[in-house]
């Protein structure tokens, strides 16, 4: 019982292990509370990133879109980014922003922990910042 | 299955393919024709097509140590009508994410093509799906130079 205890949670850690990677790596928060905590003390909405470790088009958004200078420096500036896996961490948030359809990244009102503004699949750089514009006026807007 | 099924959920609106080519300066060339009634002039063409087309993209061919770009050619047998599936792959040493970062040789772009043709047309058909899949294979390497 023992032994397959510890192979579980070891087999948890290694499927957890590239999101968590990555979420260090690019200062995006894995825990869904304390993302909209910090959103709320600083005004700003949460952009929650939903991806799954079997989709090759979530690794490509992290890696050439959400990387990216231009993108990074708009995300640190205007929102609090979370990354989650719609699979291993789909107890840690609500089940509304639950989907069969992966990349999708949600952005969300704080005050109110509602979506206002959402992507689906993987975006360019180019136009994934045409998009976080949209979001920021609407946002200003609320 | 279920793998498959769940790829197919995740997707893009807006992108060539879930490849990356970022980095790729050098690729040599390997065709595997496996299509008994093609002729041999055809298949060279193939390999000019391809060494044309990394050219074109700055890409240097016949380097030692380059990842291998190939086209393969297979026939499923029909009665008069030739079915041929194509597929140009890039293959590569990749560094995976296993615990020892093993590494690996893997194919790290495909793009495939199915076609039906009667011997008359067959070597035509098959240039003409060539170009279809260097095309997608150009396609990708653009869209990451963005």
């Amino acid at each position: 019982m023992r032994n397959i205890f510890i192979l579980l949670l070891l087999s948890l850690t290694l499927f957890g292990s590239n999101v968590d990677k990555y979420a260090k790596s690019e200062g995006f928060e894995r825990d869904y509370q304390t993302a909209l905590l910090k959103a709320k003390k600083k005004n700003k909405p949460l952009m929650l990133v939903l991806g799954a470790d079997y989709c090759p088009w979530c690794r490509k958004f992290e890696r050439k879109t959400l990387s990216s200078d231009n993108v990074k420096s708009f995300l640190n500036k205007e929102v609090i980014t979370l990354v989650v896996d719609k699979k291993f961490d789909k107890e840690s948030f609500p089940k509304r922003f639950q989907t069969n359809i992966t990349p999708k990244v949600f952005f969300i009102n704080p005050y109110i922990g509602k979506d206002f503004y959402q992507t689906v699949g993987y975006i360019k750089k180019k136009d994934f910042l045409k998009k976080l514009e949209e979001m920021k006026t609407l946002y200003k807007g609320k | 299955m279920r793998y498959l099924l769940l790829l197919l959920l995740t997707y893009s609106l807006y992108a060539a393919g879930f490849w990356t080519l970022s980095g790729l300066d050098k690729a040599n060339i390997y065709v595997v024709n496996k299509v008994d009634y093609l002729e041999a002039s055809t298949v060279n063409i193939i390999r000019t097509k391809i060494k044309q087309t990394l050219e074109k993209e700055s890409i240097k061919v016949n380097v030692q140590d380059a990842p291998t770009l190939m086209v393969s050619l297979e026939e499923i047998e029909g009665d008069e009508t030739h079915y041929i599936y194509l597929k140009l792959e890039l293959g590569e040493e990749v560094k995976t994410f296993r615990k020892d970062f093993t590494e690996t040789f893997a194919i790290t772009f495909q793009a495939t093509d199915f076609i039906e043709s009667d011997e008359q047309e067959l070597d035509a058909t098959v240039l003409e799906s060539v170009d279809y899949l260097l095309a997608k294979f150009v396609e990708q390497l653009q869209e990451d130079k963005e």
